[in-house]
């Protein structure tokens, strides 16, 4: 399977614009997450692929078949597209069970093979007692298993998911990001996932694709994307905590030491050009370590005296804001916090190892 | 209640289901249209459907006689090319009741049709529905005590309309004679007591066609 997803294409409206610039995806049967803010033309761009929009110029291409050609007047009907679409609110035929709801899409399969594939597929997400429900009487989670299943019935070439746990309160989404993840990988199907939250995107994508008002900022592995974006705009869309205007003094075998706010760091980032003079320092807030009476020697290149200014908890875990020279975001556990005696006006050491600061040239 | 009156109430009953076999798809297809498309001369047409609403019923009934009849506009094409007479008979009652009875029923569709959510028509259209599946299958289940309570009103309007239809059909015993035209009738002769009798049977028969519509729109769960 190298279905590849293309698209270029401008969809206008009364106050902006969702501008897909050459847009490529390969999506070889993984997860792709379309990630940015509320407004980004994340959901625009699903929708215009489900052809539920039309792009007012532009075409869309996938596995070499034309799905949209503003040029040639050309559009494949959304039921001509082999997608499966699960929107926002999942959006479950009201009067249809369960079962109903599932099989919707399988009309031209016969009888018995409609009958076989909505059982296996009941079978597969555990929602054989509620086949002859209807979705009202339903929780957000199953909900989500049956908008799935009802997406998966037809073998889609393409699935296309809108903030899936949009619909779900805190507690649920923590709890179905990791099935949600195994859902998508048994699947097999060439997944696009719209989200604006990172955590989400760092649990159920292969790939990202970060948007930011409507247009691509970067686009590659999720990891990457994440802890080593390209540009001040990606940095901020993927909410890296600590980005800091640095100077670059000395670029050595891919060494780089920098100087800012009076302090000297050393990173490690071969791929920086030569003669960058200028640059944004990127550190996430898991990449801080903090210790306390730090004697002895350590082998984080960059430690940075500072002083604990606010704590504020983030589930299981504690967020910091630190000040030292500028100011400096760390995540840190409970318990941690607690062992450490952090409490604002606390001093503190912060260690960053020298391959976790990235740098994007300014 | 005589034989004779018994004929008459059947009768009415029959033209008034008849008239329903013409106004549900028709009025479906409009209100659909009125609800789900934009196009160029809605307002006018939208207008044109609630005109028998509020024109004299007589008027709607002359205009109907003078568009149907044997030297009319449809009526005189009718009879040259099929020999088929409209005016003066069933069909002149069938015709002048489902006019009057359209207005009523796409007044209680379209906005039950409006009413559903768009989002389940492009889920529909997603897992392969064209659109006379989906609008069989999503759009009208789901609009559909809207949609059933709006013929009953219009049944229950075809019961008794007398204006258009005594203008069209007249009042040919036997022939064209429903229970309005019949109640005017008995009450033009001195006889009370039978138009009473059939008075109660279209008030009886009204009221329970508008009550079942009136439970249905109040039912308004799953």
């Amino acid at each position: 399977m190298t279905a590849s997803l293309e698209a270029s294409f401008t969809r206008r409206f009364p106050a902006a614009a969702v501008e897909i610039d050459h847009l490529a995806v390969p999506l070889a049967a993984r997860v792709t997450v379309v990630f940015g803010p509320s407004g980004a033309g994340k959901s625009t761009l699903l929708r215009c692929l489900a052809g539920l929009e039309q792009p007012d110029r532009g075409w869309i291409r996938f596995g070499g078949v034309c799905w949209h050609d503003s040029a040639r007047r050309l559009t494949l009907p959304t039921r001509a597209r082999s997608v499966g679409y699960v929107p926002q609110d999942y959006a479950l035929f009201p009067h249809l069970t369960v079962a109903g709801n599932i099989g919707y899409g399988l009309r031209h399969a016969g009888r018995d093979a409609r009958a076989r594939r909505v059982a296996e597929l009941l079978a597969w997400l555990g929602l054989e007692p509620l086949r002859a429900r209807l979705p009202g009487s339903l929780s957000g989670g199953q909900q989500q298993r049956v908008a799935l299943a009802r997406a998966l019935a037809r073998r889609p070439a393409l699935l296309l998911l809108d903030e899936p746990f949009g619909a779900l309160d805190l507690p649920s989404r923590a709890r179905l990001r990791g099935e949600l993840r195994d859902l998508l990988k048994q699947a097999r199907t060439p997944t696009l996932l719209v989200t604006h939250d990172r955590t989400e995107a760092l649990a159920l994508g292969d790939d990202a694709v970060v948007l930011e008002a409507g247009r691509v900022l970067q686009r590659g592995p999720v990891h990457e994307v994440f802890c080593r974006p390209l540009s001040l705009g990606v940095a901020r869309a993927v909410a890296i905590e600590t980005i800091q205007p640095a100077q670059v003094r000395r670029i050595d075998a891919g060494l780089v030491t920098l100087s800012a706010a009076g302090h000297t760091l050393t990173a490690l980032a071969p791929e920086l050009p030569p003669g960058t003079a200028a640059v944004y320092l990127c550190i996430r807030a898991e990449d801080v370590i903090l210790v306390q009476g730090g004697h002895g020697r350590s082998s984080p290149r960059n430690i940075l005296p500072c002083v604990v200014r606010t704590l504020s908890p983030d589930g299981p875990m504690m967020r910091l804001e630190l000040d030292c020279g500028f100011p400096l975001a760390a995540l840190l556990t409970r318990q941690a916090c607690a062992e450490l005696d952090l409490e604002p006006g606390a001093r503190v050491e912060a260690m960053i190892k020298a391959p976790q600061l990235h740098l994007i040239p300014r | 209640m005589s034989a004779e009156d018994f004929q008459i109430l059947g009768f009415t009953i029959r033209m008034a289901l008849l008239s329903m076999v013409l106004v549900v798809p028709a009025g479906l297809a409009l209100a659909w249209l009125l609800a789900r498309r934009a196009w160029r001369g809605k307002a006018v047409v939208e207008t044109f459907v609630t005109l028998p609403l509020v024109l004299p019923p007589v008027l709607t009934g002359l205009i109907l006689l003078r568009l149907l009849g044997r030297q009319g506009l449809l009526g005189g094409l009718l009879y040259e090319h099929l020999g088929v007479e409209i005016v003066f008979t069933w069909k002149a009652v069938v015709i002048a009741l489902s006019v009057m009875a359209l207005p009523l029923f796409v007044r209680a569709a379209r906005p039950a049709l409006e009413q559903v959510n768009p989002a389940f028509e492009q889920m529909a259209r997603t897992l392969g529905a064209g659109e006379w599946r989906v609008f069989l299958t999503v759009t009208l289940p789901l609009a559909r005590r809207g949609v059933i309570a709006g013929a009953l009103l219009a049944f229950a309007r075809a019961l008794g309309e007398f204006g258009a239809t005594i203008m069209v059909a007249a009042n040919i015993p036997g022939q064209t004679t429903t229970l309005s035209v019949a109640i005017y009738h008995y009450v033009q002769l001195g006889q009370d007591r039978p138009a009473w009798a059939l008075a109660g049977a279209a008030t009886a028969l009204a009221f329970l066609a508008v009550l079942t519509g009136e439970c249905l729109l109040r039912v308004r769960k799953a």
